[in-house]
């Protein structure tokens, strides 16, 4: 098992040298959508976004704020193969070069990985949100979503002790 | 009741039961990454999980981003007035949601809109329970992952080769843990409602999700079930985040509940290795007069 440090968005390349039981690090620019973003783009929408090579988050992170000034507080991934009926069109489409999200996939789009040379990450739930930078995630709402891309520039963790921007400790 | 002192109770409450793993769901934790090989992908996974819940609990934030579905049970005496803890409840609910310490998981499943607040029809769930002694609180925030993977058995099945006993009971548990596989979070803790109807069946499952990890079932036959099914599941290979490995279950709590004669359910609550769960009882006045 190694310790790999990958950046993203990624070439072909990289996403294949990426093996089974490896612990990846990712940084770079990440994007993450759910059911409704990749119902969406499995269903012939576009992308407001260029999504060769990047990581494709599956979670839906709590994201206090207004337009302009969001702020990310947790973002884990959510259940994979929630995804399962749209995955494979997305890979085929849009040509990530990795998925990342948690539980596990089914057999179409293990399939379409293969064939699109990505790879699959399962993430650790929770800890996914100390990799996270919060405070400087921009969205790109397209007007037939009700759930938002969000993409972030992401780095490893901050050190224990040293809170994220979105920390709070106070009882009103 | 002091209504500001209740309101602050019911947002600590809420505040702790979303940032701060219980204690013992972080021992059996920490217990399950000792039994894990050194370096494995399980011990790993299991030190992520124990660091990530350390950062959540030091700088109060979620530990999940799936701060589930608010659940609350209460105990209070007839004279108390119910609808002023449920204001309180409700009201906690929506300032902890407008500061991220809980997510907008409440959406309208017929035209898809968010409500934004966690508020919405049978949204939250507050049952009260009549009591004689102080008031007491239990509240649970239960993610989607693991609801999903929740699962209810009608016996006999024949699938299972599963009968009207605790044989029955014990094929049922097993292939509920099976079927979830990683995507309910594991290490699960798993509570199960024997007997009942479909409705109670989940309701007594989910309650039971209350009891301390490593308390004792007092029914010396669902004590020894329990110690069965957490040991077979544990060899079942699906491991931390279903990443392989020997931890899967953390733990599990049978508990039993009057049956039609002509019904035999086995109702199967699977909870994720952020189990988030707290009990407070309150004084007079509202304010909190000691964890639980």
């Amino acid at each position: 098992m190694a310790l790999r440090r990958i950046r993203s968005p990624m070439d072909p390349e990289t996403a294949a040298s990426l093996a089974v039981g490896d612990t990846v690090l990712v940084s770079g620019r990440i994007v993450t959508g759910r059911d409704q973003v990749h119902r969406y783009l499995a269903s012939g929408g576009e992308s407001p976004l260029d999504l060769t090579g990047m990581v494709l988050y599956h979670c839906g992170p709590i994201v206090v704020g207004d337009a302009g000034s969001h702020r990310v507080v947790a973002a884990g991934p959510t259940t994979s193969m929630r995804e399962e009926p749209y995955q494979a069109d997305v890979i085929a489409r849009f040509k990530p070069g990795a998925v990342m999200g948690k539980g596990g996939m089914g057999e179409r789009t293990s399939k379409a990985l293969v064939e699109h040379g990505n790879r699959y990450p399962a993430g650790d739930a929770p800890a996914c949100r100390g990799y996270v930078f919060p405070g400087s995630w921009n969205r790109s709402v397209h007007r037939d979503w009700c759930r938002p891309f969000w993409t972030t520039p992401v780095g490893v963790a901050p050190a224990p002790g040293n809170p994220c921007p979105g920390a709070r400790g106070t009882v009103p | 009741m002091d209504s500001s002192k209740l309101g602050r109770s019911m947002y600590e409450l809420m505040m702790r039961t979303s940032t701060e793993l219980p204690e013992d769901v972080t021992c059996a934790l920490e217990k399950a990454r000792e039994r894990e090989p050194v370096h494995s992908t399980a011990a790993n996974t299991l030190d992520i999980i124990l660091k990530s819940a350390e950062l959540s609990r030091a700088n109060r934030l979620p530990i999940c981003q799936d701060t589930g579905v608010p659940f609350a049970v209460v105990r209070a005496p007839q004279a108390v007035d119910t609808a002023e803890i449920t204001r309180a409840l409700v009201s906690a609910l929506k300032t902890l949601t407008i500061e991220g310490v809980l997510r907008q998981n409440c959406v309208d499943p017929v035209n898809g809109s968010n409500s934004g607040d966690n508020t919405g029809p049978h949204v939250p769930q507050v049952h009260y329970e009549p009591s004689e002694g102080p008031i007491r609180v239990d509240f649970m925030l239960k993610g989607g992952g693991s609801e999903n993977v929740s699962t209810q058995y009608s016996l006999p099945c024949d699938e299972l080769r599963a009968g009207r006993d605790l044989e029955g009971v014990r094929r049922c548990v097993l292939d509920a843990v099976f079927k979830a596989q990683g995507r309910g979070c594991a290490p699960g803790f798993i509570s199960v409602c024997i007997g009942g109807d479909r409705a109670s069946g989940y309701l007594v499952a989910k309650k039971g999700l209350f009891r301390k990890l490593g308390e004792a079932n007092p029914d010396v036959d669902l004590a020894r079930l329990e110690s069965v099914i957490t040991e077979e599941a544990n060899m079942l290979g699906i491991g931390p985040m279903g990443l392989g490995g020997n931890t899967t279950l953390l733990g599990c709590a049978l508990n039993a509940a009057g049956r039609h004669p002509a019904s035999f359910f086995v109702t199967v609550s699977y909870s994720c290795w952020a189990t988030r769960r707290y009990s407070v009882e309150l004084d007079e006045t509202g304010g909190v007069a000691r964890w639980l």
